[in-house]
């Protein structure tokens, strides 16, 4: 009887110690796509199509400018918002890496113009994964990122037209 | 009983102007970040040495358009350990012909980096076209 009791104890016991070990090993880490291209310094990075930014993006014209003022315009202010991972000045794409990565196309008309978009319209699903703390701010907090992308296609149009029409004034750039 | 008087005043005079230098504070004047520096040097020669100071750097490219003048690439930083993201923009002067102006704005996972990254690439710059 008693050593009926001792061995149920010991099996418990040794059920409560396996049972810890067994936590670890079925954790993953689940990298996001914008991860695994910060990790890969943006190595197959897909650029959306023209027709799909036009479709997605917001508009702005730049009347009384040339293609090239607004292009180099369009540079300044998007190193200051982030990484610039790709550009084209002949397909008139470029994409910024920020807080919220930004995608953009430049139109060749009478009088210029820019679509701009959030990158996370062409890549939805992939970055609602679980991101490590240790990474960029475009890549974590991607949930809230979705709200502010509306936003940040306005202020960066703002910082765009004072870019153009001011020619090299860099008013962000104080410390 | 007057000198006993006149050292008060002049204690209460030195507390006072203790009291008021503390309110005085050195106003922080906002200045431009140096980011950019003219080199009389043509566009391709420009362009080259933006390329070898990234390798010398053991930098990998991610971005280089010429018709842009646009260079991005990656270094880790020495101190931090971090990898910082080095944009590079070349554009030709219109104050002094001839002459081309290049910018630099560094980025680090946590947004623009500022310090003496700048200083080395245009230290590094500088030597490269010299030689």
């Amino acid at each position: 009887m008693i050593s009926r009791e001792i061995f149920s104890s010991i099996l418990v016991l040794s059920l409560i110690s396996c049972s810890g070990c067994a936590t670890t090993k079925a954790r993953t880490e689940v990298k996001s796509e914008m991860v695994r291209l910060y990790e890969k310094d943006f190595e197959g990075l897909k650029v959306p199509d023209a027709e799909k930014i036009k479709e997605a993006g917001l508009y702005k014209s730049f009347p009384y400018t040339s293609y090239d003022d607004v292009w180099n315009a369009a540079i300044i202010v998007l190193i200051q918002h982030g990484i610039i991972t790709h550009i084209s000045k002949d397909s008139g794409i470029m994409i910024g890496i920020g807080d919220p990565p930004l995608v953009l196309f430049m139109q060749r008309d009478r009088e210029p113009g820019v679509y701009l978009s959030s990158l996370y319209s062409f890549y939805p699903k992939k970055l609602y994964k679980i991101v490590p703390e240790d990474m960029p701010d475009f890549a974590r907090n991607v949930t809230a990122n979705l709200g502010k992308s509306a936003n940040a296609c306005a202020i960066f149009f703002d910082k765009l037209a004072t870019q153009v029409y001011t020619k090299d004034k860099w008013k962000y750039l104080y410390k | 009983m007057n000198i006993t008087k006149k050292y008060i005043h002049l204690f209460i005079f030195c507390i006072f102007c203790s009291a008021l230098s503390g309110c005085a504070t050195v106003p922080s004047v906002a200045r431009p970040l140096e980011i950019q520096h003219t080199y009389s040097a043509s566009f391709d020669k420009t362009w080259d040495a933006v390329l070898e100071a990234a390798r010398a750097s053991q930098g990998k490219i991610v971005v280089e358009d010429k018709a842009s003048g646009l260079i991005v690439y990656s270094v880790l930083d020495k101190g931090s350990k971090a990898k910082i993201y080095m944009q590079v923009l070349i554009k030709p002067s219109v104050a002094d012909k001839g002459s081309n102006l290049v910018y630099i704005f560094p980025h680090d996972p946590k947004g623009y980096c500022s310090g003496s990254i700048q200083d080395e690439f245009f230290k590094d710059l500088k030597k490269i076209l010299e030689s």
